[in-house]
């Protein structure tokens, strides 16, 4: 690019920069306006609002006990996040200069920049962000449609994948999420449907078999090689532009590359010509598949519920996800106010980000993403955007728990204050909190049993709260 | 004397079996592989028939020597061709076995060490109860004294915790074991110069363990990248050119010890037999395996039905006309592990390899 555009960019991203300071009078942009000093309370609020904080919102957040509202009041304020006042962390999203350029310029910037900012972005969102809820969907769907930054032009895409894709619909309607998803230059990149052409031979049926496979009707959900190849030909045409053509990211329809045929997919037939319209017909097809609405709940109901969920709770997630034409919030709802999710408390093995996350939130810890906080993820396994292959990170326990020994390193440097990114004083945090038993209460969310209790007695500050951090209940929810 | 660990390269993705081992000897080969195929002089031949792709021209010596075995035309059950059943269906070793093959395998030899897998978690054939860790590096094992006290605090919380007992007991054991290993420094053979990337440090930090006379049952490694639905053959050759110097380099870094080592290389499915119009393959079947190490009968052991049409399955991929537990029992056996109790009854004869 040339110098001068290159100085603007930069120029327009100082003046956001400057803006966000001067709308937002605090330096510390986290700060949520209380001092440092201010007492921290720890009585854990009701059993169901522990279990929604620690499962569905990154763990709990001391403050918010003390802001303590019921569980259902918790629940409806975070189903209308739209209404949350989220300004410290939007604020915060200001200072990165890669999450505020269009698509297409993104290019212009180093791909170790856009990607450190992009994942710098989901950290803060799962630590700050109060949109609790809506955080917790996104990072299903971060998984539900992953996608790699190792992969092509990955790296230079996915974030607008993540602010214009999964963003504005991770708590809306599934076909918007899905057609957002498809039609996006990331994913036609990752899974190679900007090349599927049908003017030259075979068409390539990767994205094809993905799209039935891991977004939509799940494997075994009754579709087959042939509807993979029905389903490649009526997507072909659709590309995006690529680096070193003008308009890069544009996402376009090339009539002459589209296999215009009559085909046959799922059971219908699909008139010659469409051209077009057909990917509407085809998001039409996936979504109204009974298969899709079961894979989704399932999706649901085992990042939120337990690793094998039981049967009758998914299917009543999926009725509500088919009765409501595919709106997530009635899924949402039904699966958060079930019995099966209230018995489940401390069922589900927190992945890595969830650990990370949780323990900056109940250190209190001003969380300012940085090179070692994010290797620090990697070495945990659980870099934002990183699973190599479209199926995304795992959910059961069985594939985390092997991986204990970081969480223990993890633990460790984090309480004796040896990350710069999120400092932590073990001292000052237990006078905040009246002690160390109380400060045992609140990281687990119950009163301690009185092994977890000897844990804290003894030893000096920093010890006590990483074992704490360290302990079998904290890597729980 | 049986061997004693159990390396597996897992090439994730799909590796295509025409690229790695091309059948030069096949007329058909080149009509079937326009924009890819290699000519018979530019390849490492091996038996007048199959060759080695160019960029795995370092493994020649170890051919020579007869300590490289390739088997063409190997497949599994799999007919979903997904990445996502085909892996787990091979790693699981059986359709209806709980947990992986190498974990039955590392049961059956009840090593001190657990069996380790280079990355971020286990892959699926470690999983299943054999004592079982995941690392990045070896110096991920070593915490430092005060996450070793950490870890003593918690053994009797985490005891008591019946999902991360066997976890937290393995990961004591494994600090315990590796920390020692600290002391000595490490020397690579003459003439070993490895490669900066993930997968040759990964075979440099497995052979600095072995060297260090640690003996885990399994090292498992994962090799990425191999999905080469578009030009493929670009793709393909940095790939290829890793696998065989990581290979080379680990067999002369070992010296000796590499008679006492297995190496096995594999892959989920091979391609589709013909490119598509990005001159890249889709998802296939048949695969081609590499047996490497001490006792190997070197060699090519190959069914090969050729590549026309009527030979071809599905949408024209290779049969894999042999089961890969064929090929894998053997090896087992090497290391003293009954291939029943690891695989249960054999489709087919374990091959003579």
């Amino acid at each position: 690019m040339n110098a001068s555009r290159r100085e603007l960019l930069v120029s327009l991203a100082g003046a956001w920069l400057f803006a966000g300071l001067a709308l937002t009078p605090v330096v510390k942009f986290w700060s949520t306006g209380e001092r440092t000093s201010d007492p921290l309370p720890s009585e854990p609020v009701s059993p169901e609002l522990e279990l929604l904080l620690a499962r569905c919102g990154f763990g709990a957040r001391p403050q918010e006990r003390g802001a303590a509202a019921s569980a259902s009041e918790w629940l409806e304020r975070q189903l209308a996040h739209e209404s949350i006042d989220d300004a410290h962390f939007e604020s915060a999203l200001r200072r990165f200069e890669t999450w505020n350029a269009p698509v297409g310029e993104l290019y212009e910037f180093q791909a170790s920049l856009v990607r450190r900012e992009l994942q710098s972005v989901v950290l803060l969102g799962a630590v700050h962000s109060e949109r609790r809820l809506r955080e917790a969907l996104l990072d299903l769907w971060r998984d539900h449609f992953s996608l790699s930054l190792g992969k092509g032009e990955c790296a230079w895409l996915a974030t607008g994948f993540e602010r214009d894709a999964l963003r504005p619909h991770a708590l809306g309607h599934f076909r918007d999420l899905l057609r957002a998803v498809l039609l996006h230059p990331a994913m036609l990149w990752y899974l190679d449907g900007r090349l599927n052409r049908a003017d030259s031979g075979a068409p390539n049926e990767n994205y094809a078999r993905e799209l039935l496979e891991l977004h939509t009707l799940g494997l075994g959900g009754g579709y087959t090689q042939r509807d993979v190849q029905e389903v490649a030909r009526a997507l072909s045409g659709w590309t995006s532009r690529a680096l070193g053509e003008s308009r890069k990211a544009r996402v376009e329809f090339d009539a002459t590359r589209h296999d215009a045929g009559a085909k046959h997919a799922l059971g219908v037939a699909l008139d010659a010509g469409l051209g077009e319209d057909e990917v509407e017909c085809v998001l039409d097809l996936v979504c109204a598949h009974p298969s899709t609405a079961r894979y989704v709940a399932r999706k649901l109901c085992v990042r939120f519920v337990a690793d094998v969920p039981p049967e009758a709770l998914v299917e009543r997630v999926a009725a509500s996800l088919r009765d409501s034409g595919g709106e997530l919030r009635p899924g949402v709802r039904t699966l958060l106010e079930s019995e099966e999710f209230r018995a489940s408390r401390g069922a589900k093995l927190k992945r890595p980000l969830h650990f990370v996350a949780s323990a900056l939130r109940a250190c209190d810890a001003p969380c300012t993403p940085d090179a070692t906080l994010l290797e620090r993820l990697e070495r945990l396994g659980h870099a934002p955007y990183s699973w190599p292959t479209p199926d995304g990170y795992p959910d059961a326990a069985e594939h985390w728990r092997a991986g204990l020994l970081q969480r223990w390193r993890f633990a460790d440097e984090l309480a004796h204050g040896e990350l710069a990114a999120a400092p932590v004083d073990a001292a000052q945090l237990i006078v905040r909190t009246g002690g160390r038993e109380p400060l045992a209460r609140a990281l687990l969310g119950r009163a301690p049993t009185a092994e977890e209790l000897a844990l804290v007695t003894g030893g000096d500050d920093a010890r006590a709260l990483s074992a704490l951090l360290a302990c079998p209940a904290f890597q729980r929810c | 004397m049986t061997n004693d660990t159990l390396i597996t390269v897992f090439l994730r993705g799909g590796a295509d079996g025409l690229a790695l081992a091309p059948p030069v000897g096949d007329p058909h080969y080149p009509r079937v592989r326009p924009a890819s195929f290699v000519r018979a002089a530019d390849a490492l031949n091996l038996d007048g028939f199959f060759a080695l792709a160019p960029e795995l021209a370092a493994l020649a010596s170890l051919w020579n020597k007869g300590q490289l075995a390739l088997v063409h035309d190997v497949g599994t059950s799999d007919t979903t061709r997904s990445h996502f059943y085909a892996q787990p269906l091979l790693e699981r070793g059986a359709p209806d076995a709980a947990g992986g093959w190498l974990a039955r395998f590392a049961k059956a030899r009840s090593s001190a060490l657990p069996a380790l897998a280079f990355g971020d978690a286990l892959p699926e054939s470690l999983r299943g109860g054999a004592a079982a860790t995941a690392l990045r590096a070896l110096a991920d094992l070593d915490p430092g004294a005060r996450v070793e006290r950490l870890s003593a605090e918690l053994a009797a919380l985490y005891d008591s915790d019946p999902l991360l007992a066997q976890s937290a007991a393995n990961t004591r054991t494994a600090l315990a074991q590796l920390r020692t290993l600290d002391g000595a420094p490490y020397r690579p053979a003459a003439g070993v110069e490895w490669g900066s990337d993930e997968f040759s440090q990964q075979l440099a930090q497995t052979a600095r363990l072995l060297k260090h006379g640690a003996r885990p049952p399994v090292v498992c490694l994962d090799l990425h990248g191999w999905d080469s639905h578009v030009a493929q053959a670009q793709l393909l050759a940095p790939l290829l050119r890793q696998l065989g110097a990581g290979l080379a380099n680990f067999a002369a870094d070992l010296g000796e010890l590499f008679e006492r080592t297995s190496v096995v290389v594999y892959t989920e499915f091979g391609r589709r037999v013909a490119e598509n119009s990005g001159l890249g393959t889709d998802h296939g079947h048949g695969f081609a395996l590499l047996v490497l190490g001490g006792g190997v009968r070197g060699g090519v052991h190959a069914r090969w039905r050729g590549l026309e049409a009527d030979a071809l399955v599905g949408p024209g991929d290779l049969p894999g006309a042999i089961d890969y537990r064929a090929a894998l029992a053997p090896v087992v056996e090497r290391h003293g592990v009954d291939a029943h109790a690891v695989f249960g009854a054999l489709a087919e004869p374990a091959l003579p390899l």
